[in-house]
């Protein structure tokens, strides 16, 4: 084709921008170290609730978010922008667009990951998970990533390849959709600096969420990884990438089908069942797509496993690629609705992703490490022995984590189910079926220890490398500029030939890949609108007292969610247990929802009325006197510290602007009843002998607990 | 434009007109599913589309390879001219059992919400939930027939060593948190006085177990605990009576007298 020759057009002269290449390579080996230490201690917590030693900036529920970010968008976050600065650059045979904001997007990256660390021991969160960070965060990384997708933008369009390369596509799919996903989740009403509230309520809410959860893992841990597989695991392996058509065809599926799959994180929740049947039908039907991207990579080894025995960066990429096949495959079965009646809730979907965390993400980088920093410090890797070391200990690690999990997800999930041949719960303490996998939560840490080894010993090997090589920051390259209006010959065949069109034309190729992303965006963010108007309305579901909402904030603030949901299904082991299953009339003022997606401790679904005020307050100071050999952590504090009642008014006017029935005026007022409300539950303590002054936050607490899922039972009653 | 594209085209273009008839079927009916339905259309719509479409990325390159396959070498593998910064592709064709594959998941999905959401079978969650609530039910029924449950009508004081001993675990299990291992009292009331606040003797102990008193915190008990063990755990609880805790509580509640053993003593008198 005429296109590919410019022999009469010179050759300009160059310098690839290898400095921010390195900046985040380091941001990846520090925040990586932070991430995976918060992870082992939270994974510790759970064993041993006093490891947060009584304080309340290190319980499992604040650090648990700080694991997640930490992971997500620092450690596998400045992976992406290393390996997409590095390989954009030469796919483009162009500099980055501009190097202030390369700086910028560096720089304002690390800021918000230092936001998140700061803010979320503090209990500054919107408890929606892998967006729990506030409303000025979420604008600094709106700002950020406008940067990086200018910056890239940027770089493709002053390119000198007339085409992009597969990896690039993958680019621009992630840096629009993530930028989609992360606007409409975030749409808050903020009442302070540090405090705001969804727009969307209950399953409305949950379903943006999980929309946005779900496409998290989509367009940040999968797309941008696969952009970076079809860079480096071909330069890795020296091997021709097996099948371009192939690469179209599971692209343009891949993000098509992915953005739809979202409900499937709610089964049989109360979301309407034709929302949670979107969910498994898509989710089925991502199975090719994903795999596509494994079959891919795994055949550009095809001729070339003799250098896997010897070549450590390609046994990283190998496992990698062939745990992303695993845990694509195991997601769709677990949106299958009799496969998730076992696992949701359970230690299955923390084994499912740290599959998809610790091999995928973890082994890919790692592989890229050991490819890059050598060549960007123009040096050897100072040891393949160590190389090879870490790699087989975080394989062990990843199996070590992964098959305890999974054993102790199943064990609890048969325990929560079975029955006696009278009829009743076998295990109907909940307590029971946690102390059981104690074990399998010891054999875990062990994996996870196993697999931070080796993480160090990359890090002192890279280290080392780092310092017997030299750096330059700037690399020299040359290539001929594109020549302008150029006439091509029109391409006769199939589509499939006439994709090569589009892939030189970076804006109608965005443009494309947008209305494609947004084809199930939209159809899923219709029916949260309709929803609205589908979910049948339950006279008695008041909205909360100014004290209960109070509360509401202390349990977000908290994250008692993260542990305990608020979702009893729709099966007799779970109303036996718990109380009447959820009902979506339930949650019309619930902002934000907080249906949580684990089951550490039991559902509080139905806790309003279970237990006296009296339990409550023993139980929060130190859950072990009421409840023997109890996991949870002391939440000593909530009885020291005083209730900051300034914002109940705020609290109330944004509630009433969120469409919650408050009458005008009534935040006037509202501290006058909430007041009221407190005594009576300070009153109720002291009369059995409990030193508490009706001012503190566990009053609140206590109030809004009292409260949970008794609306409905008023119903009941009074019929 | 091949004949493909366009039979694919007016396929799509059928099922977006029948989708359409189906939703202005649906507003005169003004039914509540409406919007099953609207979602329902337009995943169809949709997965004609996405059908269509592997089809005609698929259909002009399979020809040719098997023309090619025929003259030239399997083994020598097509390159294209693609070449970035030393990276190049190969044409391969996707592998047929990946196509199988995808074309399976999408039929599996048609029949999917067929099954679940046109064919009108009873299978919501909640329908679901329905039918096994039904069947716990009836073998419930048929336990109580057989005489196999005890409750608060028929249940008498056990004395057994072994039962007094299975009710002292379960209370310690259980009813410590609150009523404190000696029975002293501590959120709940005080058990070894001659003071009920809900009644003395097995029945009442028996009843206020089994379904609690949750207005006063005590909790319903009987989906945690089988009819003998709350029979187990209620003598159990009757046994303390005149002991000594170490810290009681004060009395609560009135002085319990058996109403049905007191007339007869008094006869004998």
């Amino acid at each position: 084709m005429s296109d590919l020759t410019s022999s009469n057009t010179s050759l300009e002269k160059f310098n690839y921008d290898n400095a921010i290449v390195r900046n985040f390579a380091y941001a990846v080996m520090v925040w990586g170290a932070v991430g995976m230490l918060v992870g082992l201690l939270i994974a510790a917590q759970i064993i041993i609730p006093s490891l947060n030693f009584n304080l309340q900036y290190s319980t499992f529920g604040r650090i648990r978010p700080l694991h997640t970010n930490a992971v997500i968008f620092a450690f596998v976050g400045n992976a992406i922008f290393m390996g997409l600065y590095y390989s954009l650059q030469r796919l483009c045979k162009a500099r980055m667009f501009s190097d202030l904001l390369s700086k910028i997007h560096f720089w304002g990256w690390q800021l918000i990951i230092v936001l998140a660390a700061v803010t979320l021991p503090l209990g500054i969160t919107t408890s929606k998970e892998y967006a729990e960070l506030e409303w000025p965060i979420d604008i600094l990384i709106t700002i950020v990533w406008v940067v990086l997708a200018i910056n890239m933008f940027g770089t493709i369009v002053k390119r000198r390849e007339r085409h992009m390369y597969v990896a690039i596509w993958f680019y621009i799919a992630t840096v629009v959709t993530v930028a989609v996903l992360h606007i409409f989740n975030s749409l808050e009403l903020p009442i302070s600096l540090t405090k705001s509230y969804p727009i969307y309520a209950g399953v409305q809410d949950a379903l943006v969420q999980w929309w946005y959860g779900h496409n998290a893992v989509a367009f940040f841990l999968t797309t941008p990884y696969l952009g970076l597989m079809y860079y480096f695991l071909p330069k890795a392996a020296e091997r021709p990438v097996y099948s371009y058509r192939l690469s179209i065809i599971h692209f343009w599926t891949l993000i098509f089908i992915y953005i739809w799959a979202g409900p499937h994180h709610l089964l049989y929740s109360a979301l309407p069942d034709w929302a949670q049947s979107l969910g498994t039908v898509f989710s089925i039907m991502l199975i090719a797509p994903s795999w596509g991207g494994m079959i891919n990579g795994l055949l550009t080894l095809r001729g070339a496993w003799d250098k896997v025995r010897d070549n450590v960066i390609l046994k990283f990429m190998v496992v990698a690629v062939t745990a992303y096949g695993m845990a694509t495959f195991e997601g769709p079965m677990l949106s299958l609705k009799n496969v998730n009646a076992i696992a949701h809730f359970t230690d299955w979907i923390i084994a499912h992703v740290h599959i998809g965390a610790l091999g995928w993400n973890g082994f890919l980088t790692f592989g890229i490490l050991y490819w890059l920093v050598p060549k960007l410090f123009r040096t050897e890797l100072y040891s393949k022995k160590m190389a090879n070391f870490h790699f087989w200990i975080g394989f062990v690690g990843i199996l070590f984590y992964a098959i305890p999990m999974y054993w102790s997800g199943v064990t609890q999930a048969l325990m929560w189910k079975q029955f006696t041949p009278e009829g009743v719960l076998l295990y109907p303490n909940f307590l029971e079926t946690l102390l059981q996998i104690k074990t399998m939560h010891m054999i875990r840490i062990t994996g996870g220890l196993f697999y931070y080894a080796g993480f160090v010993v990359m890090l002192v090997n890279l280290i080392k490398t780092i310092k017997q090589g030299s750096f330059i920051g700037e690399e020299a390259a040359e290539a001929p500029a594109l020549e302008k209006n150029v006439t091509f010959e029109p391409i006769k065949g199939s589509i499939m030939k006439k994709h090569r069109l589009i892939e030189r034309k970076p804006f109608q190729f965005t443009v494309l890949a947008v209305v494609v992303v947004l084809v199930g965006g939209l159809i899923e963010v219709i029916p949260t609108y309709l929803i609205k108007s589908n979910i049948p309305t339950i006279a008695s579901v008041k909205p909360y007292t100014p004290l209960e909402l109070q509360g509401r904030d202390i349990y977000i603030r908290e994250a008692c969610n993260s542990c305990h949901s608020q979702l009893v299904r729709p099966f007799r082991s779970e109303t036996e247990r718990y109380g009447e299953y959820a009902k979506a009339g339930e949650f019309v003022y619930d902002h934000p929802f907080l249906w949580g997606s684990k089951r550490t401790g039991p559902d509080l679904l139905r806790e309003g009325k279970k237990y006296p005020n009296l339990w409550h307050y023993l139980h929060m100071d130190d859950p072990t006197t009421v409840s023997p050999g109890s996991l949870m952590p002391r939440y000593s504090w909530l009885k020291e510290q005083i209730l900051d009642i300034s914002n109940t008014e705020a609290k109330i006017n944004a509630m009433r602007t969120l469409g919650v029935p408050y009458e005008q005026g009534y935040e006037k007022i509202a501290n006058t009843d909430l007041q009221k409300q407190a005594e009576e539950i300070a009153a109720d303590l002291q009369k059995q002998g409990i030193d508490v002054t009706s001012d503190r936050e566990i009053i609140a607490l206590i109030a809004y607990l009292q409260r949970l899922g008794t609306d409905i039972k008023n119903q009941q009653t009074g019929k | 434009m091949n004949k493909k594209v366009l039979a694919a085209m007016t396929a799509a273009g059928i099922t977006a007109l029948t989708q359409v008839q189906a939703i202005a079927q649906v507003k005169q009916e003004t039914h509540t599913d409406t919007y099953v339905y609207l979602i329902l259309g337009a995943l169809l719509f949709t997965l004609a589309v996405l059908f269509a479409s592997i089809m005609i990325f698929e259909s002009g390159e399979r020809k040719p390879k098997k023309a090619a396959a025929a003259t030239a070498t399997v083994e020598t593998p097509i390159l294209t001219d693609h070449e970035y910064d030393g990276i190049q592709e190969l044409d391969n064709p996707a592998p047929a059992w990946f196509q199988f594959l995808f074309y399976i998941t999408i039929a599996a999905a048609v029949v999917y919400m067929f099954v679940y959401h046109v064919s009108g079978r009873q299978n919501s969650s909640v329908d679901e939930y329905i039918q096994e609530m039904t069947v716990a039910q009836a073998q419930k029924d048929e336990l109580i027939k057989t005489g196999a449950l005890i409750n608060e009508n028929n249940a008498s004081v056990l004395t057994d060593a072994a039962d007094l001993e299975k009710g002292k675990e379960i209370f310690t299990a259980n009813c410590v948190n609150c009523h404190a291992a000696d029975g002293g009292g501590t959120v709940g009331p005080n058990l070894t006085d001659d003071y009920w606040i809900h009644g003395g003797g097995i029945k009442n102990v028996f009843s206020t177990i089994k379904y609690g008193v949750p207005a006063k915190g005590m909790i319903t008990w009987q989906n945690q605990l089988n009819p003998k063990q709350i029979q187990q755990v209620a003598s159990y609880v009757l046994t303390f009576k005149g002991t000594k805790p170490a810290a009681p509580k004060a009395p609560e509640g009135t002085i319990w007298v058996d109403s049905t053993a007191a007339p007869k003593d008094t006869l004998k008198k």
